[in-house]
């Protein structure tokens, strides 16, 4: 129903001294969950409230669905947005904290009372329509503020970290639902978080941000796979990537210890980084690249264990099934193609060409 | 143990509090010449209405509640009002900024209100507001404004700012988002300013008397600065204390009314934490 686009948009607060969006240029398409992922003060959520409308940019023009929005008033803007507080009136009761939106729309009654009904049963609060706010527990909350956002049938969901206020549990099950729920919406959803597995898990389409900018957006699994930032390398996937520094000489990362050697199609360049995730190192020699080293710390994850080894002056970090001994030398290796390179000074990532 | 004799200080402190008021009320119930009885007797010999009977029917007393009533509660009324949409406004700004503003209003209340009577009379002269309500109640609001922005200001901004973005999507005008929720969740503050402002406009004596030289216009203050005996070597204490206890009873009544949110409003930062 409605696209999202954002064209160069930049915002400042305080005067220019912090710099919150810079250089933004994005097209969501229509109907996806995309997700805005990134570490905390990175600009996520300005980003949405500029959608929103509730922050002005200072340059860059903001589309919704073809048509410019930069001047159009947030209830306008036929969007929902569901805050990280909520923001759930308090003196208002559940049923009038969802039927306000309607209400000043001046929709007829029975149509409010209809519309309603209805949101409240599928999120299953309908027996909890005369309680006020404070005499709902967090999930309940959070639910209403989602029945607030979806009885109005809005083109565009905005929601900023809904599930960051719930406890692990509850969160688990909620994050299930909320996908279930806008999998059968034909609306197009904005969702900020700053947990990497809850974005890989809901989303369609992914966006990183880091530092105002947008550093990668994409399916997230292409993102998982075909990083081309270091940011996003160490931010996105289950485990923290190994990295390691080194340089590239005729064709071979050498890392500077001399422990590594890999070779590659790159020519050479000083200063590199080279990233190999956890789940792609193995025990033994089964593959092309093997090193040497010490077991020093098992972390047990339950199914998996999460081993560090130490490999002349660098540690890395393995999955593995097995339990090897603390303090025993192993072997491991690993596939040249799962290795990423990234320039050190800039963090882009460097290509075979 | 300990607690009786805490008990016992605390019922020492409360007569100790409420003696004068005790004795205004004893001395509006005696007969006249009883007032001047010597040696004094504490507990009126024959309890009787004829001070205000004489407050009520010889004198226009009524008519200075009234007066009273209709500047004072107007003077509330547009205190609250103003301070309210200046503080809505000045919640909107950062904090920094809000307060560089809040200092200035400040500057308004260190003036005392006395240094102020001749400018204000100037000034209502000039309007043709002397003896006018309307004259009074510009001058209590000027004098009460820097005190009620500076209360609601602290108030609405522990509101948190999302309630407003969530409003405005929802589709509140500015002013709807001021009237239908900040106000009615800032009750406890609001009662808390309208009290203290109502309680200073019913006290005001000095512009009051400036402002409103006819007699159909005195306010209570006035009113009872007024009453005076047949002679001038007279002074009516029954009557002046018959005065005195009709009018401190609207004051308990407004604080007995709003002491829920009153408690509420002068504990609220320190709940909240």
């Amino acid at each position: 129903m409605a696209e999202v686009e954002l064209k160069n948009i930049e915002k400042t607060f305080f005067g220019g001294l912090v710099v919150a969006l810079k250089d933004i240029n994005i097209k969501i398409p229509d109907g996806v969950f995309a997700t805005i992922l990134g570490p905390s003060g990175c600009g996520k959520t300005t980003l949405l409230r500029v959608v929103a409308g509730l922050e002005r940019p200072d340059s860059g023009e903001v589309f919704i669905k073809g048509r410019k929005m930069n001047k159009v008033s947030p209830s306008e803007r036929n969007i929902a947005m569901v805050f990280q507080n909520y923001a759930l009136y308090p003196h208002k009761s559940v049923f009038e904290n969802i039927a306000i939106g309607l209400k000043l729309h001046r929709y007829p009654m029975y149509e409010i009372r209809k519309k309603v009904e209805e949101v409240s049963k599928i999120l299953g609060i309908e027996k909890l329509m005369d309680r006020y706010p404070r005499q709902l527990s967090g999930g309940q909350q959070q639910r209403t503020a989602l029945a607030r956002a979806l009885v109005r049938e809005p083109e565009v969901f905005l929601l900023d970290e809904p599930l960051s206020n719930l406890d692990a549990q509850v969160r688990d099950t909620t994050r299930t639902e909320l996908k279930k729920l806008f999998k059968e919406l034909k609306a197009t959803i904005l969702y900020v978080t700053h947990d990497q597995i809850e974005a890989m898990m809901m989303s369609d389409f992914l966006v990183v941000m880091n530092q105002g900018m947008i550093r990668q957006s994409g399916e997230p699994y292409l993102i998982y796979r075909d990083p081309v930032h270091k940011f996003v390398a160490e931010f996105i996937g289950p485990y923290r990537i190994n990295m390691l520094s080194g340089e590239i000489v005729e064709k071979r990362f050498i890392s500077s210890d001399g422990s590594i050697s890999i070779p590659t199609n790159i020519k050479k360049h000083p200063g590199v980084l080279m990233g190999i995730r956890p789940e792609h190192i193995r025990f033994g020699e089964e593959e092309e690249i093997f090193l040497e080293g010490e077991v020093f710390l098992i972390e047990p994850m339950g199914p998996n264990n999460l081993i560090s080894v130490r490999v002349r002056e660098n540690a890395l970090r393995f999955l593995s099934q097995e339990a090897p001994d603390l303090y025993k030398p192993v072997s491991l290796s690993f596939s040249p193609r799962d290795a990423y390179f990234f320039d050190s000074q800039n963090g882009l990532r460097l290509r075979d060409k | 143990m300990k607690r009786i004799l805490l008990y016992v200080l605390f019922i020492l402190i409360f007569l100790y509090c409420l003696f004068p008021f005790g004795w205004t009320l004893i001395t509006a119930l005696k007969p006249t010449d009883e007032v001047f009885n010597l040696p004094v007797t504490y507990l009126p010999e024959e309890v009787s209405f004829e001070n205000l009977n004489n407050v009520f029917y010889k004198r226009p007393f009524y008519r200075y509640i009234v007066n009273s009533l209709i500047v004072a509660g107007g003077a509330t009324l547009l205190t609250l009002w103003i301070a309210s949409m200046v503080a809505f406004r000045l919640r909107a700004l950062d904090y920094q900024k809000a307060m560089r503003v809040q200092k200035w209003t400040l500057i308004g209340t260190i003036i005392p209100p006395t240094l102020l009577v001749i400018p204000f009379f100037i000034i209502m002269k000039k309007l043709s507001l002397t003896d006018n309500y309307l004259g009074l109640i510009l001058s209590y609001t000027a004098l009460n404004l820097p005190f009620a922005m500076w209360m609601l200001h602290a108030a609405f901004r522990q509101l948190p700012r999302e309630l407003d973005e969530a409003a405005l999507i929802d589709g509140f005008s500015p002013m709807g988002i001021l009237y239908k929720i900040i106000m009615p969740l800032s009750k406890p503050s609001l009662s808390v300013t309208a009290a203290l402002v109502f309680i200073f406009c019913w006290n005001e004596f000095i512009l009051a008397l400036t402002l409103m030289p006819s007699e159909t216009k005195y306010t209570v203050p006035v009113g009872i600065a007024m009453l005076s005996g047949t002679s001038v070597y007279e002074i009516p204490w029954g009557e002046i204390n018959a005065a005195v206890a009709l009018t401190t009873l609207p004051i308990i009544l407004i604080l007995a009314a709003f002491q829920r949110w009153i408690i509420e409003g002068l504990t609220q930062g320190a709940i909240k934490g």
